[in-house]
């Protein structure tokens, strides 16, 4: 089985798992049935680019939801366990809302659940009432007549309704830990119910406790989580717990985030290497400092350099090319004999006597490797992550303003403006995967050249994808926008955008499948290396495995894993083609120059 | 408690303690220079429990409590540096029953305090240690342990 | 409150199960039972711990209402109320008194005075036998017959008595170290010497030069008296005994 058969496998059983209502998905699950295992296989299925979006089994939850749900829960513990509603909270509440645990741990054994809980034992309903008439509270120690005090539901630990009240009220100040409130007597385990929390509280403590009921339906519950972003008051429900893959799950607030870790959505990274990124620009961020105390920024272009040879004659990197002197940072045409020789700067001299400069070049060779290493990750992560950032903000305007205005330029209805959102949404959703392959990249291992080599390639290519389709969302749409009405070319734009948005996702799904797997492919390719050739697979792909091959080179022979990654670039082209030939040669310009790139890569595997 | 209740059930704490107390255990409220009393610090004596290595000492043991009393548990704090695995370095007691996250309940008395610290000493609880010295002999070393149990509480003789 | 058992660890156990506070039983006194015919001691048999919680202040008031009437009364309401879990106390006669008497103000605020402690032990006497409750009584009506010369005497003593106030007793709780406990009441001015010696005697049967008395942690200085420490009706004063302590040290 070559690569790409790995990889459509890996596909198919995302959509196994996220049955929708989709027809499109329904399409991709037959085809995923049959035989062949021919490259077109996820051609057609593009037609509503959602359907590629990330799915997954989740729900989100509103505050009502919630609420629903609990009453659901208590109303069928009530039902099955004769028992009050307010015990079925307790209940409950104990087993984290899981209503078969109540069950289960109900009818294995009902009264060690009762102890546990707090709930008194069936068998003892008739409780000893005191006999006095007085009692003295043991909270505060005074007298109180019976009739006054009250104790829990289940014991007979009689307190003044002030002491209860405090007791209460201490409690739910404290926090969640109130919902699962005992008898004030230390030796008693009988649960506080909500009605009577409820009756004894002030306003304000009465508006905590409900919140802290609510609250625990998502906290204790093992499968919701709040959604993380500020203000947001949405819970997201996982419907199942799946082994591996992915816990991105999209809020109804739009955040975008890791159900697992609650970071940001972050494929096709894992929560781990996401934890471990984060903690090391926490801690890089010294480094950085570090770089901003040593070094010194160039005078004309204000970079940052540092000093790498003895001499103090230095030329900035290109672009810049400025020569200066380090130690005075004057120009270097400037020095000479007059300022007291080429290589000891009088200027400097004078200064340092004066206490203005400090000696640092010791330090400065420190940890040089790694640090450049990382900065050169840390810079494109963060530099995605503020094109994202920028994207994010581009496609809201564009939502909010231009799609109207677009409207009226081409005379279309806004519904048929919808591909230009979806190319939007496609940008932010690119960045944001874009920046945690540099995340990935600079974990990868030195060693695994093959890996890091295909990694890179993927990633170049992604990137010039993604500026591809960035490009015709921005600079394209402008023209619509701004200039005066064509009619017939917004037809091609609109099939050019669309495509462009089909295929980069395409694309980039494949990226963070193939990342997720940690890049198997490459291992599994090298080692079937000489599959390329089968008869069977030339068959399937005959016709862009000519193409492919006009140009023969020593990493195609050795590596499947690139005809699978061109073979993805290229079946969105290939599916515009059987649609729009006229497009698919637009988009042919694109990709001849891709091979390019990939030419200049095989020449050095 | 609302309106504070912490002076009145400690007056009736200290008036049942008059009354009646454990054998040994001392527990008085501090009384200034001046011979006020502050009801809300108590200067405690607990005895080592006898058959015990703690046998034989009579610990000094101060108890504050808070205006929050006894919706909020007092703090309880042996001599700073005292030696058992379950007392910080500042002396302050880890104890459920004196814990508000957990083990307090506005019912318990100073008496069940003192009672439940004093089981505390011969029984310490090695999943919840709070210095490090006592308790790695406590789990390393029970000979060595118990020699500076047995030293400590001939640091505390019985008041004379 | 009976049933509390120590717990000292701490968080042990995630679920959150209650464990008794600690085992009370350890501290609880046992009961001692001593017959002593002093008359300025009264050692009195008790089971504590109960008590303490208790409700007293209605049987009192029955009391007060009886002292009115200055007859000698039966004194047991708590039986009716809790007839199921405690024995019946035991049963207090007083003799009339002659209404003529001068000093009948002071001898019913004695009576009272007795009254409060026989109800307040009497309900806690248990495991006491009935013949042991019989003797109580006997004992209880020959003390007071005695005690009146006293009481006269301390009048006269008093010079006229410009405020006709008798010499004032305290009842004092004296706690061996097994925790046994004996009710010892004494004049108010009388040294613990006194006391001590008759400890010592009566109950040790040892000299009383092997003990010493503590109060709130502090030694009692043996020639002091319980007005001089402000000791309240009812203060419990620990015996330790000076043997174990020099053994200790």
């Amino acid at each position: 089985m070559d690569s790409e058969d790995e990889m459509q496998d890996a596909y198919g059983g995302e959509s196994d798992e996220n049955l929708s209502n989709e027809n499109e998905e329904d399409d991709e699950v037959s085809q995923n049935n049959e035989p062949d295992y021919g490259f077109d296989d996820y051609a057609d299925d593009d037609i509503n680019p959602s359907s590629r979006l990330p799915q997954s089994n989740y729900t989100i939850l509103s505050e009502a939801d919630i609420r629903q749900r609990q009453d659901e829960s208590i109303n069928t513990i009530t039902n099955f366990l004769s028992v009050s509603t307010v015990e079925a909270g307790i209940l409950l509440r104990h087993f984290k809302w899981s209503v078969g645990k109540v069950n289960d741990e109900w009818f294995a054994d009902e009264e060690s659940v009762r102890k546990s809980v707090g709930l008194s034992s069936a068998r003892s309903e008739n409780r000893r009432k005191p006999l006095a008439e007085n009692l003295k509270c043991a909270i505060c120690f005074e007298m109180y007549p019976v009739p006054t005090m009250k104790s829990s539901a289940g014991c007979e630990h009689y307190f003044c309704e002030a002491c209860w009240r405090g007791y209460i009220h201490t409690a739910v100040c404290d926090g969640p830990g109130c919902l699962t409130l005992r008898c004030a007597d230390p030796a008693c385990g009988s649960a506080i119910g909500e009605n009577m929390v409820l009756e004894l509280v002030n306003e304000e403590d009465r508006r905590k406790y409900i919140r802290y009921l609510l609250r625990s339906y998502v906290e204790d519950n093992r499968k919701a989580k709040w959604c993380p972003a500020p203000g947001c008051e949405y819970a997201v429900e996982l419907g199942f717990i799946s082994g591996a893959g992915s816990y991105d799950v999209v809020c109804k607030c739009g955040h975008n985030f890791c159900w697992n870790c609650l970071e940001e959505a972050h494929r096709p990274v894992d929560c781990e290497t996401v934890a471990r990124w984060i903690l090391k620009n926490s801690a890089e961020s010294e480094n950085m400092n570090w770089i901003l105390a040593n070094s010194k920024p160039c005078p004309k272009c204000k970079r940052p350099i540092e000093k790498n040879q003895g001499c103090m004659h230095i030329t900035c990197t290109p672009p810049c090319k400025f020569e200066f002197c380090w130690l005075c940072l004057g120009a270097w045409t400037d020095h000479g004999e007059r300022t007291g020789g080429f290589y000891a700067c009088n200027r400097y001299e004078a200064a340092k006597q004066e206490g203005v400069y400090d000696e640092a070049d010791r330090r400065r060779d420190m940890a040089k490797n790694s640090l450049e290493r990382y900065t050169h990750y840390y810079e494109r992560w963060a530099t995605n992550e503020s094109s994202r950032a920028k994207a994010h903000t581009d496609q809201l305007q564009m939502q909010a303003v231009h799609i109207e205005k677009l409207s009226d330029k081409q005379c279309q209805p806004v519904s048929q403006l919808k591909f230009v959102t979806e190319a939007w949404l496609q940008i932010v959703e690119c960045r944001r995967v874009l920046k945690w392959t540099y995340a990935y990249g600079y974990y990868l291992p030195d060693h695994e050249h093959a890996k890091r080599q295909f990694f890179e390639y993927l990633q170049g290519e992604a990137e010039a994808a993604l500026e591809r389709l960035h490009q015709c969302a921005e600079k394209d749409l402008q023209e619509f926008l701004e200039g005066e009405s064509w009619q017939n070319s917004f037809n091609d734009f609109r099939t050019k955008l669309a495509g462009l948005t089909s295929v980069t996702r395409t694309y980039f799904e494949k990226i963070v499948k193939a990342l997720e797997n940690g890049l198997q492919d490459v291992v599994e390719g090298q080692a079937t290396a000489t599959q390329v050739g089968q008869p069977s697979q030339v068959g399937q792909g005959s016709r862009r495995r000519n193409i492919q091959m006009d140009k023969p080179n020593l990493g195609k022979a050795n590596s499947p894993a690139f005809f699978t990654w061109s073979e993805g670039l290229r079946t969105g082209e290939n599916y515009l083609g059987s649609r729009d030939a006229a497009d698919a040669i637009r988009f042919s310009v694109d990709t001849s120059n891709l091979k390019v790139s990939r030419l200049t890569y095989h020449s050095h595997l | 408690m609302s309106g504070g209740i912490a002076r009145g059930r400690l007056a009736e704490e200290r008036k049942a303690w008059r009354k009646n107390h454990p054998h040994g255990f001392v527990a008085r409220p501090d009384s200034g220079p001046d011979g006020s009393m502050n009801l809300m610090v108590w200067q405690c004596t607990l005895p080592g429990k006898t058959g015990t290595d703690w046998e034989g000492g009579f610990f000094p043991l101060a108890i504050h409590f808070s205006e929050d009393y006894p919706s909020k548990p007092p703090k309880c704090k042996f001599p700073a540096g005292f030696f058992h695995p379950n007392v910080y370095p500042s002396g302050t007691v880890c104890l459920s029953i004196l814990n508000e996250d957990s083990g307090w309940r506005p019912a318990i008395t100073v008496k069940q305090i003192l009672v439940g610290i004093q089981e505390l000493l011969d029984q310490p609880n090695p999943a919840d240690p709070a210095q490090t010295e006592a308790y790695q002999l406590f789990i390393q070393d029970p000979e060595e342990y118990k020699r500076r149990v047995k030293l400590q509480a001939k640091n505390y003789p019985p008041p004379v | 409150m009976s049933s509390l058992k120590t717990s000292p660890k701490r968080k042990a156990a995630p679920e959150f199960k209650l464990e008794p506070l600690f085992d009370y039983s350890r501290v609880t006194p046992t009961t001692t039972l001593e017959d002593s015919d002093d008359e300025e001691l009264q050692i009195i048999d008790k089971i504590e711990i109960k008590s303490r919680r208790r409700p007293i202040s209605k049987p009192l008031q029955v009391i007060q209402s009886n002292i009115g009437r200055a007859v000698g009364t039966t004194v047991n309401k708590n039986v009716e109320d809790d007839d199921d879990w405690l024995t019946p106390p035991k049963r207090v006669t007083v003799p009339a008194v002659r209404p003529a008497d001068p000093h009948i103000i002071q001898l019913r605020q004695r009576k009272e005075e007795m009254l409060k402690m026989s109800i307040l032990l009497t309900v806690e006497a248990a495991q006491a036998e009935a013949t042991a409750k019989r003797e109580a009584e006997e004992r209880r009506a020959k003390l007071e017959a005695e005690q009146r010369p006293v009481i006269s005497k301390v009048v006269e003593n008093s010079g006229g008595g410009v405020t006709s106030s008798p010499r004032e007793k305290i009842t004092l709780q004296l706690q061996e170290q097994g925790g046994k406990i004996h009710i010892v009441k004494i004049y108010i001015d009388d040294t613990f010497e006194k006391l001590l010696a008759i400890f010592s005697e009566k109950i040790a049967k040892r000299s009383s030069t092997e003990f010493n008395l503590r109060f709130d942690g502090k030694t009692i200085d043996l020639q002091k008296t319980p007005k001089e420490l402000e000791l309240e009706d009812e203060d419990m004063i620990e015996i330790h005994s000076k043997s174990t302590q020099a053994r200790k040290k």
